[in-house]
């Protein structure tokens, strides 16, 4: 739905998006992290036909954002950081400003408007002046405009941020029930946020796109294992652990080893040989899954460190 | 055309929401009222005085050119509405200079340039909005020369057909000021320097027009008298329609919205 192919933009001489390349399956909701700066709004003003692009090409929804722009704009939903609002104008109407610029059919716009308003939960200030609504209202306002003419791809730049507990719980809800129905990009760099409602994540640092991967195959391959190993002295077993394919990083603990890997399935096979080649009892402890965060931490950590 | 419809009736909705419409309309009002009553009363005291001056005429046994007679068209009308045009070039950058210096501010420029509307839409529904304010203002003032003709005696009343030429004119001048100021506005974010950028090219197209009456070159001085966005009032106001000035007003207009859509147009390439 959303193929992205070494795409590169550059503001004069820095550049913000450097060579990035995924896809989004339809009917997808993909978390894009990274943090402040890292490319996340430009790549997604790309996909929307805000900004042009560089180098590299990319489309939505089987249109290219540089040459067919005008279908690829029918089809988008599109919420800014700052959501687009005229604050003189009360919420049914702005909404329905929306729907017009935004192709819907007049005999479905006004179904169009109230669904549109009813899905943010915004049926009671319908008719409030958008400029006295509180932050977390603006912010609803802003994804019904984003709703309104029920486009096949939505693009959400930070859809919770400056919401309270219980708005970030229903605007969670409200993208887990457009999954399937609609292809959803959302960036954030609310970890939790990624894996309540994504299923794929792509992770962004300094322009670049450092992994992507489905949220499942992520809880799969990237793994704590906690091991007791016997049979050698503590140093040379940590050394040969280190050098096991995937492995991130090994630490000592009060019981064993404490092993981060993320290619988990080969560690643990690589793991069984080097055990039987050394006379190794190895017992297995304890096996996690990483979270999202050790993971996004790492990921650009170990950029850091590369540079 | 949906599109430039759903822009203009937004527009209105904005002028109307604001109080900027309002306090405009209502400063335009009083001057222009102020004006009208005020040649009103010259023409009152002229009306007076005109016996005597005739009687001083005759007994100069016709030295020098008679004095006029009085004449509503040339001491009211044609006064009250020059005067107009001046206060009007004050208004427009007022009306004009929110219409894209506030949705490049308020990031709504955002939403406008990524839903499936062209550049050109937009700026259509905004000049037209714009036009229509511009059009909604000035008509009231035509409650100036419906007084006359209610109270005025049969031979004094204004010249109706004059009228609708100056009304013709008005609406065509405020067509090509508009697209001056909106111009200006999609220069900038900030509402301030797009009304002062407005003003000041609106100041100058009506200076050269000054400067233009004291040229010794008489050829470059009709030229800039062409160029002068006032110059061209003079003949709608005397009843004229000439198409030198439908074409000077439709094609100031027209390449304004031009270079503005190319303005807009630029702006993505520019981030």
């Amino acid at each position: 739905m959303i193929e992205v192919d070494h795409l590169t933009k550059r503001y004069g001489s820095f550049t913000a998006v450097d060579d990035a390349s995924f896809r989004v399956e339809s009917g997808q909701v993909l978390g894009f992290l990274g943090s402040n700066g890292a490319g996340k709004t430009s790549t997604m003003r790309i996909l929307t036909c805000f900004l042009p692009l560089s180098e590299g090409a990319a489309r939505v929804a089987g249109f290219d954002v540089t040459t067919e722009s005008m279908e690829v704009r029918k089809r988008i939903g599109y919420l800014p950081e700052h959501p687009p609002l005229y604050d003189d104008m009360n919420v049914k109407d702005y909404v329905d400003f929306c729907a017009q610029i935004k192709s819907v059919k007049p005999g479905d716009r006004a179904s169009a408007v109230s669904s549109a308003i009813d899905r943010t939960g915004l049926g009671e200030r319908r008719t409030q002046i958008i400029g006295t609504l509180s932050k977390g209202y603006r912010q609803r306002v802003g994804l019904a405009q984003a709703l309104v003419h029920n486009p096949e791809v939505l693009v959400l730049d930070e859809p919770t941020i400056g919401l309270d507990p219980a708005q970030i719980k229903d605007v969670r809800e409200l993208i887990k029930g457009l999954a399937g129905d609609h292809t959803v990009i959302l960036s954030t760099h609310l970890l939790p946020e990624v894996s309540m409602t994504c299923q794929a994540v792509a992770i962004i640092n300094d322009g670049r796109i450092r992994l992507t991967d489905t949220v499942e195959h992520l809880g799969q391959r990237h793994r704590r294992l906690e091991i007791s190993v016997s049979g050698a002295s503590g140093e040379a077993i940590e050394a040969q652990l280190s050098d096991l394919p995937g492995v991130r990083h090994v630490s000592m603990s009060d019981v064993g080893f404490t092993v981060d890997t993320e290619l988990a399935e080969q560690t643990r096979e690589a793991l069984k040989g080097t055990a039987e080649t050394n006379g190794w009892t190895v017992d297995e402890l304890e096996d996690q899954p990483l979270t999202l965060e050790e993971i996004f931490l790492r990921v650009i950590s170990e950029e850091a460190q590369v540079s | 055309m949906r599109n430039v419809l759903a822009v203009f009736k937004k527009e209105m909705g904005s002028y109307l929401h604001s109080p900027i419409a309002y306090v405009l309309t209502l400063i335009f009002l009083i001057l222009t009222g102020y004006f009208f009553q005020s040649a009103m009363s010259m023409l009152s005291d002229y009306s007076s005085a005109y016996p005597a001056y005739m009687q001083q005429y005759e007994q100069m046994r016709g030295m020098g050119p008679p004095p006029p007679p009085p004449n509503v068209d040339v001491h009211v009308i044609s006064r009250t509405y020059g005067t107009m045009i001046i206060i009007l070039l004050f208004l427009v950058p007022m009306l004009t200079m929110r219409t894209y210096a506030e949705e490049q501010r308020m990031g709504t420029m955002e939403l406008l340039m990524t839903s499936p509307i062209t550049p050109m839409e937009t700026l259509l529904g905004k000049f037209f909005g714009a036009l229509g304010i511009f059009t909604a203002i000035v008509a009231l003032t035509l409650i100036y020369p419906i007084l006359i003709t209610v109270y005025a005696d049969a031979g004094s009343r204004p010249d109706w057909g004059a009228l609708f030429a100056t009304y013709l004119g008005l609406f065509l001048f405020g067509a090509a000021c508009l697209s001056i100021g909106i111009f200006a506005s999609s220069l900038t974010e900030n509402q301030i320097i797009a009304a002062a950028m407005s003003f000041a090219l609106l100041l100058m197209l009506f200076v050269i027009g000054v400067s233009g009456q004291r040229q010794a070159n008489f050829s470059f001085g009709q030229f800039l008298l062409y160029l002068s966005i006032t110059g061209h009032m003079d003949k709608f106001q005397r009843g004229v329609i000439a198409v030198k000035d439908l074409v000077y007003y439709i094609s100031m207009a027209s390449f304004m919205l031009f270079v503005t859509n190319r303005v807009l147009e630029a702006k993505r390439w520019r981030q």
